[in-house]
C-alpha cells in the first residue's frame, strides 16, 4: 500500500516537472535591424457635416489634412474610391477588416459643425492594424475665418501621434517676395502659411529688404532694410505690423540679424572699414558687446537652442567655413573641414544638427551636419540653393532655390533631413530667404 | 438491559453531544476560488464574433478652443517710425543714429491668398486643336492630274477613315507634347517610392548598379511549400483592388499561404531569418521621428500554435532612449510590423517547434536604417 502511494507521489512530480520544464522554455531572441522606409498609407473619409450647411467646410478641411499629411512626405493618402466602408457617423462602429482591406495603416474620421461664425472640428484617429484609437478623441473650435489653422491643428495632432514628434503645420513664414527681372528685382518682406497659403506682405518694395528672421515666439520679425541707403537692421511688430530700427553697435553696415532663443538678444554682422564682425546687443539693457575680432569677414551667427553657444561662418581659413563660439565670442572652433565653402548655418531647434549652404564644384547644395562638424550630410544640388530654415520641429529645411540664366526665378523648397520629400512652397511670385515661425498657438 | 441497548444508547448519547460540542468546533469551510464573471452583451459578442469593436460608449472628444487666428493687418497705411515705446516688449532704447524717415508706402496688396502662380505663356503650338481635321483628313490630297478620260470621274473613296478611339488617342498625344513643352526645366518633386535605402538629390548616384552586391540574408530553404493559387482563395476586393491599380504595396493578406511546416530538430538560422524578413518586410521606419530612429527597443509577444502574434501580449521591456515618446513611438511600430504581416496563415514557421518560439524577446534596431 504504502508503495503504491509513494509511487502515485513520485509520478505526480514528475509530471509537475515535465510541465515546468515545457513552460520555462527560453523565449526566442531576435534582432530586427532591415526595415523598409515608404509612406504610410492612412485614409481620411471626407468629414461628416453634423450641421445642414457645413458640407463645404467639411471637405475644405478635409482636403487641407489630406495635403499637409501627404505633403510631409512621410504619409500617403488613399484614394477615397478605394474604400469599401464609410463610416455613418463620426461615433459609428469603425468596421477596421474594411479598412485592413485597402492596406489603411491609419484612419481619421471626422465631423465639422458651422454655426454662424463658429466652427467645430473634432476626430478621431485609429490604428488599423492594432484595431485600437491611437489617442482620445479631439475637438477644436474657432471662427470661420481660421478654419484653415483648425485643419492644420488636426494635422499637427495627427501627424505627433503616428510620428511621436511634434507637428509643424500651424506654422508661418516670413520671406522676401521677388518680383521682376534679375537685374532689377523688387523684394518685399511677406508672410505666410508654411504651405504657401495666405500671403500677406509686410512692406513695400521702395528699399530692399533682406534676410527676414522671426523671434522664437513669432511676435516680432528681425529684418535688413536699404531704406537709408545703408543696410540697417530693423524690428518689426507682426501684431500692428510697425517697424523701427534696431539699435546696433556704431558702424557702417549692419545686417545678418538672428534672435536668440529667449527672444531679448540679437547676434547679428557689424561692418567697419572692411572688416566684419559679429555683435551681440541685449534688446532690454541696450548693451552691445563684440564676439569676434579678427580681419577676416565673419558673419551669418545663429544661437544654439539653450543659447550657450553661436554658430557662423568666417573666412579666417582663407575659405568659408563654419565654426562655433560660446555666446560670450571664445572657445571658438572650426567644425566644416570638407572641400568646398560653408556658410549660413542655422542651428537646429532640437539642438542636434547644423543646416548650412554648401558651395562646391560649381554646384550648390543644403546640407546638414552634427554640432561637431561629424555626419555631414548634402541633401540638395541645383544651380543655387541657399539660405536654410528650420520647422518647429527640426525634422523639414525650407530654402531658396534659384533657376540659372538671366530669366532665372528664385522660389522656395522645403526638405525633409533625411533628403527625401524635396518639393517646392507654391508662392504668388519668387521668394528667398525664408524664416520658419514656431507653431502658432 | 441488553448489551445492545446499552451501546446503542450510548451511541446516540455520543452522538448528540459530538453534534453540541463538536459543531461549534469545527474548522472553516475550506477556501474556494471565486471568479468574477463579467456579462458580455449582445452585442459585444456580436462584434467579437465579427471581429469588430463593440459600439461602446466613448468618452467625448476634450475639447480645446483655438484662439482666433490672429491675422496681421494687412496693409501697411502710415509707416511713421513709432516711438521706441510702442514695442510692447522689450523696451528698445533709442537708436544712435536717428532713423531715417520712413517712405510713404503705398498699399502693399492684399488679396493674393490662395491665388497661384501665373503661369507663363504656353509655346504657340501649329493646330491646337486638331480633333475637328484629324477625323476627316489623315491623308494627302492627291494633286489634279491631266485629264485623261472622256469624262470627269469623282476622286477615289478614301481607302478607311480614322475610328473614333484612334483620333482620340492622336489627340491625346498632342496634348501630351503641349504640356510636356510646358513644364518645367527643372524637377520640383523628388520622385518618392519605397525603398530601404535613402538617396538624397546630392547623391543622385549616376551608374545606378541594376544587381544588389548585398549578400541574401536567408539560405535556401526547401521546408516551404507554397501551395498553388487556389481561385476560391483569393480576396475578391483585394484583386479587384490591385487590378484597378489602387493598392501599391502588397496587403498582408496577400501573402502567400503556406502550409504549416515541420521540421526535424531545432529552430534553425533560417527559421530564425525568415522571420524577421517577414517582419522587416512590415517594419515601416519612415514616418518616425528622428529620436526613434534613434531608440533599439526591446519588446516581448507571444505567439499562437498557428504561427500568429497574440495582440494582447505585446510588452515593451526596455529602451536605449530616455525619451519615453521616441521608445513608444518605436515600439509601436515595430509592433504594427509585427501585426500586419502575419499573413493568413500566420508566420512561416515549424509547427512542432512552437514550444521555441512560442515566447519571442525581439530587439528592434533602427540605428541601421537612420543611416541609409
Amino acid at each position: 500500500m504504502m508503495n503504491k502511494f509513494t509511487t502515485l507521489f513520485a509520478a505526480i512530480i514528475l509530471a509537475f516537472a515535465t510541465i515546468n520544464s515545457a513552460s520555462a522554455q527560453e523565449p526566442l531572441r531576435l534582432t530586427l535591424r532591415d526595415g523598409v522606409i515608404e509612406a504610410l498609407p492612412f485614409a481620411l473619409p471626407t468629414f461628416q457635416a453634423e450641421v445642414v450647411g457645413s458640407e463645404d467646410m467639411a471637405l475644405d478641411i478635409s482636403q487641407v489634412i489630406i495635403e499637409d499629411l501627404n505633403g510631409t512626405g512621410l504619409f500617403r493618402k488613399i484614394s477615397s474610391s478605394a474604400f469599401i466602408s464609410r463610416p455613418a457617423s463620426f461615433g459609428s462602429v469603425i468596421s477596421f477588416p474594411d479598412w485592413r482591406a485597402i492596406n489603411a495603416q491609419a484612419l481619421v474620421t471626422g465631423a465639422v459643425a458651422v454655426s454662424g461664425n463658429q466652427v467645430t472640428v473634432k476626430f478621431r484617429l485609429y490604428d488599423v492594424f492594432s484595431g485600437a484609437e491611437m489617442g482620445e478623441g479631439l475637438q477644436f473650435a474657432g471662427t470661420a475665418d481660421g478654419w484653415r489653422r483648425m485643419a492644420h491643428k488636426v494635422s499637427d495632432v495627427v501627424y505627433s501621434r503616428i510620428t511621436g514628434e511634434a507637428g509643424y503645420f500651424d506654422s508661418r513664414v516670413v520671406y522676401v517676395a521677388e518680383t521682376g527681372p534679375k537685374n532689377d528685382r523688387a523684394k518685399r518682406l511677406a508672410i505666410m502659411d508654411y504651405d504657401g497659403v495666405n500671403v500677406q506682405y509686410l512692406t513695400d518694395s521702395s528699399a530692399i529688404v533682406l534676410a527676414p528672421r522671426f523671434s522664437p515666439s513669432g511676435d516680432r520679425i528681425l529684418y535688413t532694410s536699404y531704406e537709408s541707403g545703408f543696410p540697417r537692421i530693423n524690428i518689426l511688430d507682426v501684431a500692428t505690423v510697425s517697424h523701427q530700427q534696431m539699435p546696433t553697435a556704431s558702424g557702417e553696415m549692419a545686417f545678418s540679424p538672428r534672435f536668440s532663443r529667449d527672444g531679448w538678444q540679437v547676434v547679428y554682422s557689424l561692418a567697419n572699414g572692411g572688416n566684419t564682425d559679429i555683435y551681440r546687443t541685449d534688446l532690454v539693457t541696450g548693451q552691445n558687446m563684440r564676439l569676434t575680432n579678427t580681419p577676416a569677414i565673419e558673419t551669418a551667427p545663429s544661437f544654439s537652442p539653450n543659447g550657450s553657444q553661436i554658430v557662423f561662418e568666417s573666412d579666417r581659413s582663407g575659405t568659408q567655413q563654419l565654426y562655433i563660439m560660446s555666446a560670450n565670442g571664445v572657445e571658438t572652433q572650426r567644425i566644416s573641414f570638407g572641400n568646398g565653402r560653408y556658410g549660413t548655418p542655422v542651428w537646429s531647434p532640437r539642438g542636434d544638427l547644423i543646416a548650412f549652404t554648401k558651395q562646391n564644384a560649381g554646384r550648390f547644395h543644403i546640407g546638414v551636419m552634427r554640432t561637431d562638424g561629424t555626419e555631414e550630410r548634402l541633401l540638395t544640388s541645383s544651380f543655387l540653393d541657399e539660405g536654410p530654415t528650420w520647422s518647429p520641429n527640426g525634422r523639414v529645411i525650407m530654402f531658396a532655390r534659384e533657376t540659372q540664366g538671366s530669366d532665372g526665378t528664385t522660389g522656395l523648397y522645403s526638405v525633409d533631413i533625411t533628403g527625401r520629400n524635396l518639393r517646392e512652397v507654391i508662392t504668388p511670385q519668387g521668394g528667398s530667404d525664408p524664416s520658419w515661425g514656431p507653431l502658432q498657438r | 438491559m441488553s448489551i445492545g441497548t446499552t451501546l446503542s444508547g450510548t451511541g446516540h448519547v455520543a452522538l448528540v453531544v459530538w453534534m453540541v460540542v463538536g459543531w461549534g468546533m469545527s474548522s472553516d469551510s475550506p477556501p474556494f476560488e471565486v471568479m468574477d464573471v463579467s456579462v458580455v452583451s449582445g452585442l459585444e459578442f456580436a462584434a467579437l464574433t465579427q471581429g469588430v469593436q463593440p459600439d461602446l460608449p466613448s468618452s467625448e472628444p476634450v475639447a480645446i478652443e483655438i484662439p482666433v487666428v490672429d491675422q496681421a493687418p494687412s496693409i501697411l497705411v502710415e509707416q511713421t517710425p513709432p516711438e521706441v515705446g510702442e514695442l510692447p516688449r522689450p523696451v528698445i532704447p533709442p537708436a544712435a543714429e536717428s532713423p531715417p524717415e520712413a517712405p510713404d508706402l503705398t498699399a502693399p496688396e492684399t488679396s493674393v491668398t490662395d491665388a497661384a502662380p501665373e503661369i507663363p505663356d504656353m509655346p504657340q503650338i501649329i493646330n491646337p486643336e486638331p480633333s475637328a481635321e484629324l477625323g476627316s483628313n489623315p491623308r494627302p490630297i492627291p494633286r489634279v492630274a491631266p485629264r485623261v478620260a472622256p469624262e470627269i470621274i469623282a476622286p477615289p473613296e478614301p481607302d478607311a477613315t480614322v475610328a473614333p478611339d484612334v483620333a482620340q488617342a492622336t489627340i491625346e498625344e498632342v496634348k501630351a507634347t503641349i504640356e510636356k513643352i510646358t513644364e518645367p526645366a527643372e524637377e520640383t518633386t523628388a520622385p518618392e517610392a519605397a525603398a530601404n535605402q535613402i538617396v538624397t538629390e546630392a547623391e543622385e548616384p549616376t551608374f545606378a548598379p541594376e544587381i544588389s552586391s548585398r549578400p541574401q540574408t536567408r539560405p535556401q530553404q526547401a521546408a516551404a511549400v507554397v501551395e498553388p493559387p487556389n481561385e476560391s482563395a483569393v480576396d475578391p476586393v483585394a484583386a479587384a483592388l490591385a487590378a484597378a491599380g489602387l493598392v501599391e504595396t502588397p496587403t498582408p493578406t496577400q501573402t502567400p499561404t503556406v502550409t504549416p511546416r515541420l521540421s526535424d530538430g531545432q529552430l534553425s538560422d533560417g527559421d530564425k531569418s525568415g522571420f524577421l524578413r517577414q517582419i522587416g518586410n512590415c517594419w515601416n521606419v519612415g514616418p518616425t521621428s528622428t529620436g526613434a530612429l534613434n531608440t533599439v527597443v526591446e519588446m516581448s509577444f507571444s505567439m499562437t500554435p498557428d504561427g500568429r502574434p497574440v495582440e494582447g501580449s505585446f510588452e515593451l521591456l526596455s529602451s536605449s532612449s530616455g525619451n519615453s515618446n521616441d521608445a513608444i513611438t518605436a515600439y509601436e511600430a515595430a509592433r504594427r510590423a509585427i501585426i500586419r504581416c502575419k499573413g493568413d496563415a500566420g508566420y512561416d514557421l515549424p509547427r512542432d517547434q512552437y514550444a521555441q518560439w512560442q515566447n519571442v524577446i525581439l530587439t528592434v534596431d533602427p540605428t541601421a536604417m537612420r543611416n541609409r
